[in-house]
């Protein structure tokens, strides 16, 4: 008996770690763009709380 | 706002070089499974994955018994942190495992125990998100959040023995698959090592994501209250 070969998977397990590794960079990268928005929200209280 | 420390510097650092380790063994080092080929290698990752999902609510359920008992906003902060970061580790688990499904059951999603389960864990864990949004008192907020976490909790060990209680097609990691397990490989020494190491890089890695979310938490929260103060003002 001839060992068969393994079925061609190879697109599933790009598309496996696209997701897996791509959901990562995303949620970091939301990370920053809120963590940037609350710096500037936050320079705005500055400016408006500097007694003039 | 909180300054970064050197121990979440040098975390930052191993993370990634970690991560790029578990990318080698994945692809150079873990052997190819014979009956599913290559989508098996998603293991490692679908694995690491579902376990940092699972973990980041055991601690929102500890930082709800911690802010019952204390009462400081800081374990509240830490929950959502944690609660966010569960949802968005469960999610691709669910997605790389509906993947990898594709090939390997000829579907991509059924309803099975341990699918079933954890899409109950994951829309238990949106619906604290959106709950606590409709409450504006913020000290009831946290209350209400930390009762919710600990009892949501109740869906993370009946995901995890869904395998095991329920006749299922999902293959279990630790031990054999049931009858009607489909999946189910015998583990090389390597691809255990790969195992483990992905396990522990993801860890690493979730404890930085986790220490950034709640700073970005801790700012937000200092913003809504000085804006709070300015209203009160006018």
């Amino acid at each position: 008996m001839t060992p068969t070969a393994p079925p061609n998977t190879t697109p599933f397990l790009i598309a496996g770690y696209v997701v897996l590794l791509g959901g990562i960079v995303l949620y970091v990268l939301t990370l920053v763009l809120r963590y940037r928005q609350a710096l500037a929200d936050r320079r705005f209280l500055d400016e408006i709380e500097r007694p003039q | 706002m909180q300054p970064r420390p050197t121990w979440i510097r040098v975390l930052e650092i191993v993370a990634v070089v970690a991560l790029l380790g578990a990318l080698g063994m994945v692809f150079f080092y873990a052997p190819m499974e014979r009956v599913m080929g290559q989508v098996q290698r998603v293991f490692y990752f679908h694995v690491a994955s579902n376990w940092i999902g699972m973990l980041s609510f055991a601690i929102a359920a500890l930082t709800g018994i911690a802010y019952l008992v204390s009462r400081k906003e800081k374990w509240d902060r830490l929950q959502v942190a944690a609660v966010e970061l569960g949802l968005v580790f469960s999610i691709m688990g669910i997605i790389s495992g509906s993947i990898w499904a594709r090939p390997i059951w000829n579907t991509w999603w059924t309803w099975d125990p341990r699918l079933v389960s954890v899409t109950i864990m994951v829309l238990v864990y949106f619906a604290y998100l959106m709950l606590r949004q409709g409450i504006e008192d913020p000290e009831r907020r946290a209350r209400f959040a930390a009762v919710y976490a600990i009892l949501g909790f109740l869906s993370v060990p009946l995901t995890f023995f869904s395998i095991r209680l329920f006749r299922t097609i999902h293959p279990q990691v630790i031990g054999k698959g049931g009858p009607g397990a489909q999946g189910t490989f015998d583990m090389t020494p390597e691809m255990v090592h790969t195992l483990i190491f992905s396990v522990v890089t993801y860890t690493v890695l979730y404890v930085v994501l986790l220490w950034h979310r709640n700073r970005l938490e801790g700012l937000r929260r200092e913003i809504e209250r000085r804006k709070a103060r300015l209203e009160s003002l006018h």
